[in-house]
């Protein structure tokens, strides 16, 4: 859990900005500190144990950073559980990569959010009391989950993008997930075509080929299971 | 190419000095014999290279339909290669062994985009001649080797192609996710071609590792200055291509 970014810490990272995200500022603030102001049918003040992404590209990269946040700190602890976790020498390299890659993809985010605006969790916020690092299956059926999660979300959250320049930087992303969906599905259904192989029916449709695509309440209903703060998208649309 | 005079009288002078390079390679492609008909798409492409040229795409119905054609082409070339090689297998000239049911999804996927493709009413593009797969990579569909890093490129070149284009879907929220969903499959795909080769599921800097070198170029952009290095950066995104250079490798290694 050491290396979850604590609220306020700053890396020291190079912030070269690479691409122009405009109107950020004081709105992304409100949106995080006032609760219930949105149009909201029911009027219902948004609970003190919740946290709303946002809206709009920086909402989509927040939620985008929510579950890389998500996902490095599973394969970080992964990785440190070491042997215990029952992986193979040659699965925990490929784990290892992995968690290079979504630690990469969560500074990424991080830093085109820039710190102030980027909704970073704790430690204390992320829950895998559910996971049992030390079972091989376990960690494998978490991994897949949280792969084909991402591609899903990644996929269901595009069309709310209206930057193109942040619309590749997403392309550029889920891409690799897939990848990660992919191999982590072989090792546990290898050099298929059933159910939970690498792109098996159960992710890719039959008709038409097309991958999981969920809209982002979907995505953080699953995600809230590891999260002892609820987050939300509502305004993402 | 006078075709492309009129059109370009059309545009501000600005974005015609942007094109100038753009100019280049679609009178390159012009000798390399796309009909300008199948391209008419010609103004269409133009078109969407001036917007891309400008960071904003216009919401024009013949950009989306000209993206969906360049998708269909390459849908069905992934297609056909994935037919003969099952076909390949099963008169004995090709032997893919116990990996047979990875190729069988994948030729299901595909065909399947390209009739999820067709239904949208795209029409492949002419690219110039006949597909011979063979042509380059003579015993493609007899070595197993040679045939799954044929497969390689054209699995990371169906993934870059797409990443190269969503952004002119932007403004067709449903054909976007659609094109999202395609390209996140050609991502398994590429993948699981890679395990099978003994590599890792995602790209090293920009090597080929025996696949077409035209695929992988620009593949070792970093994106930015990162808590880890070495190989890792590269690996962690996969960068887009242009329809242009795409199709230019497509026809160096399987158009006669």
């Amino acid at each position: 859990m050491a290396n979850i970014i604590l609220p306020g810490e700053d890396r020291g990272l190079n912030r070269r900005s690479f691409f122009k995200v405009a109107g950020f500022g004081a709105a992304a603030i409100a949106a995080m500190t006032v609760a219930g102001c949105e149009d909201d049918d029911n009027n219902v003040v948004t609970p003190a144990n919740t946290i709303d992404l946002g809206s709009g590209n920086t909402g989509v990269l927040n939620y985008a950073y929510a579950l890389e946040q998500l996902e490095a700190a599973f394969y970080e602890k992964v990785v440190a559980t070491g042997t215990a976790t029952g992986l193979s020498t040659e699965e925990m390299a490929l784990f290892t990569d992995i968690k290079n890659h979504e630690v990469i993809h969560r500074e990424f985010f991080l830093k085109a959010l820039g710190t102030t605006n980027a909704k970073t969790l704790t430690a204390a916020q992320v829950n895998f009391s559910s996971i049992n690092f030390n079972n091989r299956q376990s960690i494998l059926n978490t991994a897949m989950a949280f792969e084909d999660l991402g591609v899903s979300a990644y996929n269901g959250a595009g069309k709310y993008l209206s930057d193109p320049n942040l619309l590749l930087a997403a392309g550029k992303i889920v891409s690799v997930e897939a990848r990660h969906a992919a191999i982590i599905r072989d090792l546990m259904v290898p050099r298929s075509n059933a159910a939970g192989s690498f792109a098996g029916d159960d992710v890719v449709t039959v008709s038409q080929g097309l991958d999981v695509v969920r809209e982002p309440s979907a995505v953080l209903a699953i995600a809230n299971n590891y999260l002892n703060v609820k987050l939300t998208a509502n305004n993402i649309k | 190419m006078d075709m492309t005079k009129p059109l370009l009288d059309n545009i501000e002078p600005e974005i015609v000095e942007q094109l100038t390079s753009r100019r280049n390679s679609l009178a390159a492609m012009g000798k390399l014999g796309l009909a300008v008909a199948a391209m008419g798409s010609l103004p269409a492409l133009l078109a969407a290279t001036t917007t891309k040229a400008y960071g904003s795409v216009k919401r024009s119905p013949q950009a989306v339909i000209d993206v969906l054609n360049y998708a269909l082409t390459l849908e069905i070339l992934e297609r056909d290669f994935y037919q003969k090689a099952v076909s390949a297998n099963n008169a004995g000239t090709l032997n893919v062994g116990n990996d047979l049911p990875v190729f069988t999804q994948i030729l299901k996927h595909e065909a399947a985009h390209v009739a999820l493709l067709q239904g949208f009413n795209a029409t492949a593009l002419n690219l110039g001649g006949e597909i011979k797969f063979d042509k380059v990579f003579t015993d493609v569909f007899k070595n197993y080797d040679l045939f799954k890093a044929v497969a390689q490129s054209l699995e990371d070149t169906g993934v870059r192609a797409y990443k190269g284009r969503a952004a002119e879907l932007i403004n067709d929220k449903a054909t976007l996710t659609v094109a999202l969903q395609i390209h996140s499959v050609e991502a398994r795909h590429a993948a699981m071609i890679r395990r099978l080769r003994g590599l890792r599921g995602w790209i090293v800097g920009a090597e080929a590792n025996g696949g077409a070198p035209e695929v992988y170029g620009g593949e070792d952009a970093t994106n930015g200055n990162f808590s880890i290095g070495g190989t890792a950066p590269s690996e962690s995104f996969d960068e887009p291509l242009t329809p242009e250079a795409v199709v230019a490798t497509v026809q160096k290694y399987f158009v006669v």
